[in-house]
């Protein structure tokens, strides 16, 4: 019986890789449960917990004067509360749209993760310039960036329909939040993926001569 | 490829086959073949020596330019 080895890179990458691809199933599965019940009952939302932002208790009064931490290293106070909207009823456009996201999300990570796995392997084999890593890299890369749009659109399309729909009295909408609904982190993993790619291609020329040098 | 491979003619000649010839020069047949059919890229001066050590030609009987029409 094959033992399995623990810090060997194959195995631990494999291991990597199953678990993301599980992470992904699931994703995919909530984003299609999610948009069911978002399509299907956009009308009338009440009952399901469709909520978009964290929620923050506050306990008490909030203090408005800065309050020193337990170590006194520091000092915070209340500037901006993150509110809980539960929709009622929902446009059904924004329904659609949301849900679409979601489910484009989902097998856009889905596409990344097998993409990534069949990379995996071939680079297991000894094979890893090759033109299909080549594909499958910038398929990746652009899954990666797909997901970053994406993500940003559909907090953008949500804003842009609610905009002046909520008026929670004493807040004032904090609006800088979007850059960060923009990830940028994901943005310049997903570019540099792609310039990883044309590092492969390279790679799969200077293997192509190799392997027709007799 | 305006170089040319008569690797053909001299294994005739020799009355040797390619399994024989790649066992003796010590690459596999599929590279052989490659140089066979022309389509290499390069070849390395060692198997080059090792071809015409078996063989018992010049390169230039191995290897022939032939210019491409314009």
């Amino acid at each position: 019986m094959r033992r399995f080895r623990f810090g060997s890179m194959p195995n631990l990458a494999r291991v990597a890789i199953y678990l993301t691809f599980v992470v992904s199933l699931v994703m995919a599965l909530n984003a299609l449960f999610t948009s069911l019940i978002l399509v299907t009952h956009a009308d009338d939302l009440g009952k399901y917990r469709v909520t978009n932002f964290y929620k923050m208790d506050a306990e008490g009064d909030v203090p408005t004067s800065p309050v020193e931490s337990v170590s006194g290293r520091s000092e915070f106070w209340v500037e901006t509360l993150f509110g809980e909207y539960r929709f009622r009823r929902m446009p059904r456009i924004l329904a659609v749209w949301v849900s679409a996201e979601a489910l484009v999300y989902a097998f856009l990570f889905f596409i990344a993760v097998t993409q990534l796995s069949n990379l995996f392997e071939e680079i297991c084999s000894g094979r890893p310039f090759g033109a299909a890593n080549v594909r499958r890299i910038r398929r990746i890369g652009f899954s990666l960036l797909g997901m970053a749009i994406i993500g940003a659109l559909a907090q953008l399309g949500g804003l842009l329909i609610f905009w002046n729909d909520i008026h929670v009295p004493g807040t004032q909408f904090f609006w800088q939040f979007l850059l960060y609904e923009l990830q940028p982190g994901l943005l310049l993993v997903g570019l540099v993926v792609l310039g990883a790619a044309e590092v492969f291609r390279a790679g799969a020329r200077l293997q192509e001569e190799q392997d027709l040098t007799v | 490829m305006p170089i040319g491979v008569n690797l053909d003619l001299l294994l005739v000649k020799r009355k040797m086959k390619l399994t024989e010839l790649a066992e003796r020069v010590g690459i596999t047949i599929a590279n052989l073949s490659i140089l066979k059919q022309g389509k290499a890229r390069a070849i390395r001066f060692s198997t080059l020596e090792a071809i015409c050590r078996e063989l018992d030609c010049q390169p230039g009987d191995l290897l022939v330019y032939e210019r491409e029409e314009q």
